[in-house]
């Protein structure tokens, strides 16, 4: 595959488990297979390049890990606070 | 008022100038530069002898030595960019002595100047229309700079899209 | 030598030009507020614009498109206002080809008939004449013809410089904003400082040309309005009474075809788009289809930043196939083809040798950017899915749903696109993966979009995911060629 695009940002291993952290809290579960164990990629800013988006919008992609799942490449949409920004830990 | 606009129509036509708008400072400063000279170097040619009349009375000297004198000096003004309300003044000056040579022209043609009665209906003058031509532009270009059409230098847009 | 007397074939032409002027005028400024902003460099770099028409100002934490910045000037203004691009396009089109013609009538009758004579001078005592005339018009008074002629030396020399230079100029560089013309002739577009130095002189030819119908209309009122109309209606200064009449019985004619005009265009678009389409698209076909992009801009002019017309799929659906690198989408080739074929974007990536170009993109709302795009040449799948005889056509559907994605534009549904079959095998005609050596951005058309470098921007389609080959555009739609063309009535075939 070719390089990353540009509107990918690259999550750290918290800003990742901040992600899940959130998935978890909110039951999130898989389309295709409603297993809930997911593996967190890259995060797309939708604030700027989509019309109905909030402009602290983003998708985290999240990869099914359910070996057996037809469709494993889903996302959740969190604001910017949730996992990206420094944490203010409640 | 504001209702009697409204009703006529009229509010549109008028605002019709925020339609446009100019991003040329340097170009809009040059040709007020421009033109104010030309009204000014136009009295200096009559003060140094160009006028048509072989003589004519002390105070319309005064008025052209004048006249020249500060529209050179709202020129230098109007392109002193460091002091930004130094350019107001220049261009301000410049209307005035603008609006003043206008004026002093028609006056001279219809009503008349003491000690002038030959210049009365006298428009058969190519130079004289031509001043008059420059300073109505001069003022023109003054007003778009006043509606917001064009900014004058070294005022610049901070156009984003 | 030629007596300088006002012919018949004279005097049709000044009226039926006065026509096609007048239409030219009002259709272009139609044409210039969807995109009422003006620059001297091809990037139209936003706030670069030298001159603005609008009073919209756009937001900066979202993307606008140009079709947010699309302003709706009146009908009184403009052929036919109201944001109708296409329709303004018609009109400008198809009155410029009859300009064009009336306008080598005239050039031929002229010098067949001697009549050149009063527009061309041949002594430089035309200038000092010219002079001596402009002081007496200071003088407010009128000066004499030139002898045995009907035009002083002032009027000869500005009627030499618009129907010479100003008419020609508005020709040459209103043909230097054709995509096509640019990508065939690179070195012409430059000629005129480039694709918005072309548009911006086209705009102050138009404003040149206003002033001279303004001072035209005044020399006649100051001249004698009933006498000068009179040699232009009856060939000699007769009938003054009937000539003021008739004169104004042509005015008021050439204003009925202008409110006509404007009507059909507003209540029957369609119909407007079918009649004047059946002489534009063979027109078009004949005279600019040929030419095939042959450009290679250096990458030092490459646009830092480009504008876009359209907005991303805003769907889930989009969002995280994107979010995840587009591993997921497929692109489905189709319909009246052997072999009916699915890519990945993996699949195409590895598809044959990547072709790059460096491109001037031109949007048909008038602005422009220069771009490296690569990707496949979109013959190689043409020639792997093997199309049908019957084929005609190419169909370009996208992920978009104009409704949801663009409330500035008419209209709602998928948003699609058709081209005709030979220019899928134009040597430029590509499907792009990548933007300035970059993954194609979202807002570019993320992750395929079309390059076809002889045609405006909206048929470039973004957001691609199923090429389908038709034999017609019947059924698709509206079926007058793709999207815009069903839903903003813009014309087929837009070489220009
Ligand atoms: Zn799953």
């Amino acid at each position: 595959m070719g390089a990353i695009r540009p509107e990918l940002t690259v999550l750290t291993g918290e800003q990742k488990h901040r992600v899940l952290e959130q998935v978890g809290r909110k039951h999130g579960s898989c389309r295709a297979c409603g297993g809930d164990t997911f593996a967190v990629g890259d995060a797309l800013y939708l604030g700027f390049l989509f019309l109905s988006e909030d402009s602290d919008a983003y998708m985290v992609a999240l990869s099914c890990t359910n070996p057996a799942c037809s469709a494993p490449h889903t996302g959740v949409r969190l604001p910017e606070s949730e996992f990206l920004s420094p944490a203010v830990r409640t | 008022m504001s209702t009697l606009l409204r009703w006529t129509g009229l509010d549109k036509l008028i605002s019709f100038y925020r339609y446009f708008a100019f991003n040329g400072p340097r170009v809009t400063t040059a040709s007020g530069v421009v033109l104010l000279l030309g009204v000014a170097a136009i009295r200096l040619y009559w003060l140094a002898g160009g006028f048509p009349l072989p003589a004519y009375p002390a105070y319309l000297a005064g008025y052209f030595a004048l006249l020249a004198a500060a529209a050179v000096l709202a020129s230098v003004g109007m392109v002193a960019g460091r002091r930004p309300g130094l350019v107001w003044v220049g261009w301000m000056v410049g209307s005035l002595v603008s609006a003043a040579s206008l004026a002093m022209y028609l006056a001279s043609r219809t009503g008349g100047l003491p000690g002038l009665p030959q210049l009365v209906g006298w428009w058969d003058y190519p130079l004289g229309t031509f001043a008059m031509a420059l300073a109505a532009l001069f003022v023109g270009v003054h007003v778009t700079v006043l509606t917001g059409m064009n900014v004058a230098y070294p005022h610049r847009r901070q156009w984003h899209d | 030598m030629t007596q300088l007397d006002y012919p018949a074939w004279l005097r049709i032409e000044h009226w039926v030009n006065v026509l096609f002027v007048t239409l030219l005028i009002r259709s272009g400024i139609e044409i210039l507020s969807t995109h009422p902003k003006l620059y001297w460099r091809n990037d139209s770099k936003p706030g670069t614009e030298w001159a603005r028409l609008t009073r919209k100002t756009m937001l900066t934490d979202k993307l606008y498109d140009t079709l947010d910045e699309e302003e709706s000037y009146s009908a009184i203004l403009s052929l036919p206002g109201h944001k109708m691009l296409g329709m303004g396009r018609h009109w400008h089109f198809i009155t410029v080809i009859g300009w064009i013609l009336v306008g080598i009538a005239y050039y031929i009758l002229l010098f067949a008939t001697g009549q050149w004579h009063r527009y061309i001078p041949y002594s430089w005592s035309i200038f000092p004449q010219a002079w001596n005339d402009t002081l007496t018009y200071l003088s407010f008074k009128l000066p004499a013809p030139l002898p045995g002629q009907p035009l002083d030396a002032v009027q000869k020399l500005t009627y030499a410089g618009v129907i010479f230079i100003l008419a020609p100029f508005l020709i040459l560089t209103g043909a230097a904003q054709s995509p096509a013309v640019e990508a065939r002739f690179p070195w012409y577009v430059r000629l005129w400082g480039g694709r918005q130095g072309a548009r911006s002189l086209h705009f102050l030819g138009l404003l040149a040309f206003i002033a001279f119908i303004a001072v035209h209309l005044m020399m006649i009122g100051l001249w004698g309005w009933p006498q000068l109309t009179a040699l232009m209606i009856f060939g000699e200064a007769r009938h003054l009474g009937w000539a003021l009449t008739a004169s104004l019985v042509i005015i008021a004619a050439i204003v009925l075809v202008h409110i006509a005009a404007t009507q059909w265009s507003l209540r029957s678009p369609r119909t407007v788009q079918r009649a004047l389409g059946s002489v534009l698209i063979p027109a078009r076909r004949l005279i600019l289809r040929p030419l095939a992009s042959a450009q290679h801009y250096s990458s030092s002019q490459l646009s830092a930043e480009h504008r876009v017309n359209g907005k991303p799929p805003d769907s889930d659906d989009y969002k995280i196939m994107a979010v995840h690198n587009f591993v997921d989408w497929k692109l489905e080739v189709g319909g009246l083809v052997e072999n009916p074929m699915t890519f990945t974007l993996a699949e195409l990536r590895a598809l044959g040798e990547k072709q790059t170009q460096r491109v001037l993109h031109n949007c048909v709302q008038g602005w422009s950017s220069i771009g490296e795009w690569s990707g496949v040449p979109f013959r190689e799948v043409v020639n792997m899915v093997k199309p049908l005889p019957q084929a005609r056509h190419v169909c370009f559907l996208t992920m978009q749903d104009t409704g949801r994605d663009e409330p500035s534009a008419e209209g709602s549904g998928q948003f699609y696109e058709i081209i005709d079959l030979p220019l899928a095998y134009y040597p430029q005609c590509l499907l792009a993966y990548e933007m300035n050596g970059h993954p194609l951005p979202i807002k570019h058309g993320a992750p395929l979009r079309l390059r076809i470098e002889n045609q405006v921007g909206f048929k470039m389609a973004k957001w691609i995911e199923r090429i389908e080959f038709v034999s017609t555009c019947q059924g698709i739609g509206q079926g007058m060629g793709g999207w815009r063309e069903d839903n903003v009535y813009y014309d087929r075939e837009v070489e220009i």
